[in-house]
């Protein structure tokens, strides 16, 4: 996982709770790396999971809850550091929409080792965005908060549905977006 | 805890961050270094290869042409005496060896031509000469051309005084092709040579236009013209014949001096070439041509596409390919008649030339500013009045409207608002505006800033 994840995971339970509970969270988690990470390194996902426990246990806030604040907060990120992936777009399904085709051929050309989940879109039906996310890493809560970002991002009125897919324990789910203004 | 344990272990996780970042783009720069270097390797042997391409065919063409000129010299020798002797049932077949021989020959000189300038082996031999003998020897060299498809032939400005420092052998060779390709796509029609000096920013320019009211092309047929072996399409070459290569030639020798050729063409309405040539060529490269081997498109690469007859013109000027690129496929989706050029200097005299109803400018250039070439343009009494809209990513609306812009906008551009920003100079083309806003339009029609009232 790239390390900017991490980055801006720390940065983000500095910012919300205190650097005492960053600090607590990566001594009891001891990862191998010991927390100290930089935005373009390249670290094991298992990392942010150890991390993340130990948040919720720190905090008594659940882990989906804390993955998915931090997806909304990473969004936001990604907003700022690169203004270039907006450009043009004019709204959260077009945004949306490009991930796989647009933004994840793009990191693949910086970090060709880069292990990206894979996002199938389907507009078939107008006002609805079915997005499919597979991933080998169970990260859906942190795409469902990227998603929420997004939408929060772009102001639209968009309902989200997640539907898990049996079994996949968080690397197979479908989300369903839905515009408010049209009606089914 | 105590907050000292605590920032010294952070404080040790940065350290042992920076570190790692460190190692990281160490590994990555030296990556980057061999990857270069094999670039430049691979380049080279390329380089290598296409010179050795060129050479061979040069002296491949060299040898085919000495008994090329023998079939051709006895086929003419052997007509002329078939004609004397009355035996005329061989004069069609002789005449079918003669035709085949010059046909094939003209493809040799050709390939002949390609070769040497890609192997760097063309020269230029520079003189100083007077248009109008120019244009008198060219109008009798064209004369059996005209009559072959019913045409006329209008000039306009051969009685000029004026003189051009350049190759003469070239010059003729670029404007025998412009209009030997205008008499075979035209017939039964009017083929205008007009022949112009403008001056920009100091600088002296002749332009020769050919004008034909033939078959004309498409925007897409238009953009392969200038590639070598390539006509507007496969029918084209089956139906009016040729290589493909006139045209390649003739832009690589402007370009060698420092000029280009420009095209406008409507499907079946006709075509105009336009070559523009600095009055004084220089031997030595001119900058534009430099730039032009570094960037594949400098001086004037300008790429015409068009909407109905009759529309303004819309300049482009904009040294970054992806950014010209956009804004001429936007403005052309739009039904907008664009002329787009990479290059500040070559946009001035443009201008000159077609009189735009509007420009859009980028600033940052590398021969020649935005900022330049605005104070260019509103000195000039014949273009001040030209709207000009600023597309940068500088952050300076204020002197881009100091400096007389009609309106200002920063990349990456907005489709709509660009649009919104040019219809009151264009809003002839665009679907008709419900009111107008006429504060806006006088601003427009007084080069002045109108950056958010040029919404109609």
């Amino acid at each position: 996982m790239k390390g900017i994840v991490f980055t801006e995971f720390l940065d983000m339970v500095e910012a919300r709770f205190t650097p005492e509970v960053a600090d607590c969270m990566i001594t009891a988690a001891a990862v191998p790396s010991g927390g100290a990470y930089t935005a373009v390194g390249t670290y094991d996902y298992h990392e942010l999971i150890q991390l993340v426990a130990q948040l919720s246990t720190l905090t008594s806030l659940p882990i989906p809850k804390l993955v998915h604040t931090f997806g909304v907060h990473l969004f936001g990120r990604f907003v700022a550091a690169y203004p270039a992936l907006f450009a043009g777009v004019r709204s959260a399904f077009s945004f949306l929409e490009r991930i796989e085709d647009h933004i994840h051929v793009e990191v693949r050309k910086l970090y060709p080792d880069a292990e990206l989940p894979m996002f199938t879109c389907d507009t078939s039906t107008p006002g609805r965005l079915t997005m499919l996310y597979c991933s080998s890493r169970p990260f859906a809560d942190l795409a469902e908060g990227l998603i929420a970002g997004c939408i929060a991002h772009f102001g639209e009125p968009i309902l989200m549905h997640r539907d898990d897919i049996a079994h996949s324990h968080g690397t197979h789910v479908r989300f369903v977006l839905t515009k408010q203004d049209i009606p089914a | 805890m105590s907050d000292t344990a605590l920032w010294a272990r952070r404080l040790e996780r940065e350290r042992r961050a920076r570190q790692e970042a460190e190692t990281l783009l160490e590994s990555k720069s030296q990556k980057l270094y061999l990857a270069n270097e094999e670039l430049r390797r691979q380049k080279e042997a390329a380089e290598e290869a296409n010179r050795a391409k060129s050479s061979f065919l040069a002296n491949m063409s060299h040898e085919l042409r000495t008994p090329l000129n023998a079939i051709i010299g006895y086929s003419e020798m052997l007509l002329e005496e078939t004609t004397d002797q009355g035996q005329s049932a061989m004069l069609p077949d002789l005449e079918k060896i003669r035709t085949a021989g010059k046909h094939l020959l003209t493809l040799i000189n050709d390939i002949l031509d390609l070769s040497k300038i890609e192997a760097g082996k063309t020269e230029l031999v520079l003189e100083t000469f007077g248009l109008a003998g120019l244009m008198a020897e060219i109008v009798t060299t064209i004369q059996p051309l005209l009559e072959r498809n019913g045409n006329t032939l209008a000039v306009h400005g051969a009685d000029t005084e004026d003189l051009i420092h350049a190759d003469p052998v070239r010059v003729r060779q670029c404007l025998l092709n412009l209009l030997s390709n205008a008499c075979k796509f035209t017939a039964h029609g009017t083929i205008t040579l007009q022949v112009r000096r403008v001056t920009e920013s100091g600088e002296d320019w002749i332009t020769f236009r050919v004008t034909d009211t033939g078959i004309g092309m498409t925007p897409e047929q238009q953009s392969r013209l200038f590639q070598d072996f390539s006509q507007a399409d496969a029918s084209t070459t089956r139906k009016y014949g040729g290589t493909g290569l006139g045209l390649a030639i003739s832009q690589r020798f402007c370009h060698m001096m420092g000029g280009d050729i420009m095209v406008e063409s409507i499907p079946g309405q006709g075509s105009t070439f336009t070559l523009l040539l600095p009055a004084e060529v220089s031997k030595r490269p001119p900058i534009a041509t430099v730039q032009r081997e570094q960037k594949a498109d400098t001086v004037v690469q300008a790429a015409l596409t068009h909407g109905s007859d009759g529309q303004p013109i819309v300049l482009v000027i904009d040294d970054d390919p992806a950014s010209l690129d956009l804004i001429v496929r936007l403005l052309t989706k739009k039904g907008l008649h664009v002329v787009a050029t990479s290059s500040g200097r070559a946009g001035l005299c443009l201008a000159q030339i077609l009189r735009p109803a509007a420009i859009t400018l980028d600033l940052k250039m590398p021969d020649m500013d935005g900022w330049s070439v605005l104070t260019a343009l509103r000195a000039d009494p014949l273009l001040a009045l030209i709207p000009v809209i600023v597309l940068t990513i500088m952050d300076d609306a204020h002197t881009s409207y100091t400096l007389g812009a009609s309106g200002y906008l920063a990349k990456p551009i907005d489709p709509e608002r660009l649009i919104t920003m040019l219809q009151p100079y264009i809003r002839t083309l665009l679907p008709a505006p419900v009111a107008i806003d006429v504060e806006a339009s006088l601003a427009a029609g007084r080069g002045q800033p109108s950056h958010e009232r040029g919404s109609i």
